[in-house]
């Protein structure tokens, strides 16, 4: 399955935000799949989005995979990850590069 | 009588900004249930200023306090108080003497004096910030779309997290084009403060000062939770990422204020100094000119 971020909108702020999102997602993904994010239309994300929305999803057990995500926002969620001291190649998280 | 007003007043008559070197001091005549600010004198005026002269209005308020505020005679700062917003909401005749504002899209004002007091309010004003700032006719506003987008989110929501009071907090941004283009986000609260929210989790810290400067540091939190801690240096690492020659942010909490200055062209610099002691949190960024 995909979760199409850009039905909630196109800029993200806050950690609430970001767990709502996260609930709405997995709600949506059937376990031990691979959980399809995408990230078109998406134009700004801020740190606390990103990593209450990623950083359990990707400590999770199901791969991740980010779809159309904006180049502008690569640093914000590999920074993110840094943060959470989660290693992933480009090529295992983003799918298709805006 | 009003022992907290006093407190709040005397803040208020102390305001220093950190840069402009610029000080209010109005007089106050408190009645029973009344107050009365004297602001006829008024020759300047900064946003996070009109954040607090708000914020000490809505404090009276809430407390069924009437509030006058007599607004300055300086046509020119009463009618950037008007474009501000400053008035906006309250009771009619709480400001006398504002002129109406006909066509505020002729200003510089950018987010008019705003409260905010849940994290959905942030993220609606995180989104209309950055919409706002991408579609601007000045290149020095529509370059920091993204960074004043995560200015606003983080430092937003810690203010309504961290800065928690019955008023909320307030927030207003405008732009300068002298005595260099610029553009200015003011926000405060009337919450805790910083260093007092700190010393919950860190007992061990000495002095306000250095209790604004632990605050700074990338995963230093109160809220105990490993990936906090992030807010500070995301707006700053955001500026660094956006073409601005400089980016400032100035904080003023408990005795002590802050000023982080990052720049492309030499490390972030930190320097802290002691200051009349305030009431909650008051945060100046700033950033520009396009390189």
């Amino acid at each position: 399955m995909s979760f199409h971020l850009d039905q909630h909108g196109a800029v993200f702020s806050t950690r609430p935000k970001g767990r709502e999102l996260r609930l709405a997602a997995l709600s949506e993904h059937d376990s031990g799949q691979e959980l399809h994010i995408s990230f078109d239309g998406v134009q700004s994300i801020s740190y606390s989005f990103a990593d209450e929305f990623l950083g359990p999803l990707l400590l999770g057990p199901d791969r991740v995979v980010l779809d159309d995500v904006a180049p502008h926002l690569h640093r914000i969620i590999k920074s993110t990850m840094a943060r959470r001291n989660i290693r992933l190649q480009d090529s295992e998280l983003f799918a298709v590069t805006a | 009588m009003m022992e907290a007003s006093d407190t709040l007043m005397r803040n208020l008559a102390q305001w220093d900004g950190a840069k402009d070197g610029w000080r209010a001091n109005l007089p106050l005549k408190h009645y029973e249930t009344s107050v009365v600010l004297d602001a006829t004198a008024l020759r300047f005026a900064v946003p996070t200023f009109l954040l607090r002269l708000r914020a000490f209005v809505e404090w009276h308020l809430h407390r069924g306090h009437s509030v006058t505020v007599l607004a300055p005679t300086n046509q020119a700062v009463a009618a950037y108080m008007a474009h501000m917003g400053v008035a906006k909401g309250l009771p009619e005749g709480t400001f006398v003497g504002l002129p109406d504002v006909s066509n505020p899209s002729e200003s510089d004002v950018l987010i008019p004096v705003t409260q905010l007091r849940e994290f959905q309010e942030v993220d609606e004003l995180g989104e209309r910030v950055y919409n706002l700032f991408l579609a601007h006719h000045s290149a020095d506003v529509a370059a920091f779309a993204s960074a004043m987008h995560m200015a606003v989110s983080e430092l937003c929501a810690n203010a309504v997290e961290h800065g928690a009071n019955p008023c909320g907090c307030y927030v207003a941004a405008q732009r300068y084009e002298r005595p260099q283009r610029r553009t200015v986000l003011a926000l405060g609260d009337l919450g805790v403060g910083i260093p007092k929210h700190m010393r919950k989790r860190f007992r061990d810290l000495k002095g306000d000062r250095t209790a604004l400067r632990e605050a700074l540091k990338e995963g230093v939190t109160a809220t105990g939770k490993q990936e906090r801690g992030i807010g500070f240096t995301s707006v700053a690492e955001e500026a660094m990422a956006s073409q601005m020659r400089y980016a400032t942010l100035d904080i003023h909490s408990g005795k002590a204020q802050l000023q982080q200055v990052v720049s492309p062209t030499r490390e972030p610099a930190i320097s802290t100094s002691t200051a009349p002691n305030k009431i909650g949190t008051w945060l100046t960024f700033e950033i520009g000119p396009c390189a």
